[in-house]
């Protein structure tokens, strides 16, 4: 999964000045063992895993979601943006090939 | 016997004679004329040389390609007819706004595509360049439709020009953007629009990808140039030899099937692995890696999925630590990502989520190095401590006959005080692993690389599947 941005975390360090980095490491190794069960023979224990970090981040860190898309809205480039890719010569009526 | 080039300007059939005039040359003024015989006089092994050479006139005609006529000295009667080779060759039709690619060899980094017509020349500067191929994530619409004649340009080179038929629309819902190797099973990584997400609560909801196909275009093309542009040169070893398909399909309903996309509480989006296969193949492809690309906004971190090996077809024997593993060379189900239209494009997502899918369930995983985690199952690049106040032990792994040490610093982000575990060694040991948390690297993410083991494991499993 992707790796959280540092920016995120001192975000939510920032609104939440109680929040430990164990809190968020915790959060992130749930994560990581939530992606390493087989989503077909283990939905149990990925639902239990999702139960216990949604619990944690509930706890100690509730406006998660909105403080990751604030920080991802501030740090992102326009990727729509994007340069013109192309020129255009129109050639002259008495242009020989 | 003399030969004559250039181009068919018209042909005309003369029923008094049994025969095809046609006129080849720069232009109808400054044609010759040649003739085919084709009456019935001749003999049927005639007839049929013949009539083939007139097809390929005739094709030939059609397509604007140059042809070289052979016939006697003094006369105008075509004994053979050929069409020379190009340098190069579309892949697909060229559509505004569609994506558009050009193979060849020895392509030049700084090339371009030149469209040209009796009125103007566009010239566009393509979103990546390999010497194989030239990619356009959308081709501008202010290429005129109809007959251009198109060459990839470069300072000191030019390819042959060849005559491509440019129209306004519609884009294709199935796009090669390169064919891979000519064989039944190459190599396939494909991008799909995704149709459908499985939302928290578990409803079917459109995925608002499908109206977006700018974004799509965009997204796709940021992969490509993160998948094969970047400092990492692992898939660039045999990127010539992948076959790489987008999907976008907006007639699709959010129906179980079309559903490809989960979200995860409380912003993550993984795939539905199992669903991919049986999509792809309404699309007859075979993929071995599939980019799920959605439009949520609001569950938009990229995870993966590792690849099931087909235990049941062939595979690539190895050791590892001494123990018998294998390279499956045929996937059961793909290694798959979900990456959203929003993503990050200054970092190693794609690429990072890559190194996840390529890696297989049960033949070795390749996992985030930038949490602790904990033993289980096969994984290749990480292992424990019994205490997080041990040594890292100086040697990590022996991956077939050859060791790799281990890094002692944790790409010089250092290993927490806690951690019990620890990773092979870096090939850039000054910026973080392409597994790690690349945002930390001290000047650009995406120079960051993979570590030395998954440099040569990957390899060697990406061959166990080109080679089948």
């Amino acid at each position: 999964m992707e790796p959280l941005h540092p920016k995120v975390r001192q975000a939510l360090k920032r609104a939440y000045p109680n929040l430990k980095d164990e809190d968020i490491d915790t959060s992130e190794e749930l994560l990581d063992q939530r992606m390493h069960a087989d989503p077909d023979t283990e939905r149990e224990k990925i639902a239990e895993l999702d139960r216990r970090r949604m619990e944690l981040i509930q706890r100690t860190m509730p406006q998660y979601s909105q403080i990751v898309r604030q920080v991802q809205a501030e740090m992102n480039p326009p990727i729509r943006a994007k340069k013109q890719n192309y020129s255009v010569e129109i050639k002259s009526p008495d242009h020989k090939e | 016997m003399a030969v004559t080039t250039g181009l068919v300007q018209q042909i005309i059939w003369t029923p008094s004679i049994g025969a095809a005039c046609f006129y080849v040359g720069p232009s109808m003024a400054s044609a010759e004329i040649f003739y085919i015989v084709v009456n019935s006089s001749a003999s049927e092994a005639e007839i049929a040389t013949n009539l083939n050479l007139l097809s390929l006139v005739v094709k030939a005609k059609g397509a604007g390609y140059p042809i070289t006529v052979s016939h006697p000295d003094n006369s105008g009667q075509a004994t053979g007819v050929s069409a020379g080779e190009f340098d190069i060759s579309p892949i697909g039709q060229a559509i505004h706004n569609d994506f558009y690619s050009v193979s060849g060899s020895g392509i030049p980094a700084d090339a371009v595509l030149q469209f040209e017509t009796a009125a103007s020349i566009v010239t566009v500067t393509p979103d990546l360049v390999r010497p194989h191929c030239v990619f356009v994530a959308e081709l501008p619409p202010v290429i005129a439709t109809g007959r251009n004649i198109l060459r990839l340009s470069a300072a000191g080179w030019t390819s042959n020009s060849i005559p491509v038929d440019v129209s306004s629309g519609p884009r294709l819902v199935k796009r090669v953007l390169f064919s891979g190797q000519p064989k039944p099973d190459p190599y396939t990584i494909l991008f799909v629009a995704n149709p459908g997400i499985q939302t928290e609560p578990g409803a079917l909801a459109a995925d608002v990808v499908l109206t977006d196909r700018p974004g799509f275009h965009n997204a796709v093309g940021y992969c490509l140039t993160n998948l094969f542009a970047v400092t990492e040169d692992l898939l660039r070893q045999f990127d010539n030899q992948f076959r790489i398909v987008t999907v976008f399909d907006n007639t699709l309903p959010a129906t179980v099937e079309n559903t490809l996309a989960h979200e995860i509480p409380p912003n993550l989006m993984e795939t539905l692995r199992n669903r991919l296969a049986p999509f792809c193949s309404r699309y007859d492809e075979v993929a071995d890696m599939v980019f799920v690309m959605h439009g949520s906004t609001t569950h938009d971190r990229a995870t993966a999925w590792y690849t099931s090996d087909d235990g049941a077809k062939p595979s690539v024997a190895y050791t590892f630590d001494g123990a018998a593993r294998v390279h499956g060379r045929f996937p059961s189900v793909p290694g798959s990502a979900a990456l959203p239209l929003d993503m990050n494009q200054t970092g190693l997502t794609p690429f990072h989520e890559f190194g996840h899918g390529a890696s297989d369930f049960n033949n070795g995983r390749i996992n985030d190095l930038y949490v602790d985690g904990s033993p289980g199952g096969f994984v290749v690049n990480k292992k424990f401590r019994a205490l997080a106040t041990d040594p890292v032990p100086a040697n990590f792994a022996n991956y077939d006959g050859t060791g790799f040490n281990s890094d002692p610093n944790r790409d010089g982000l250092g290993y927490p005080g806690t951690w019990k575990s620890y990773h092979p060694i870096q090939i850039d040991t000054t910026r973080p692993n392409l597994m790690d948390n690349y945002w930390f690297a001290f000047d650009d993410p995406q120079f960051c690389r993979f570590d030395q083991l998954i440099h040569s494991w990957l390899t060697d499993r990406i061959m166990a599947k080109l080679t089948r």
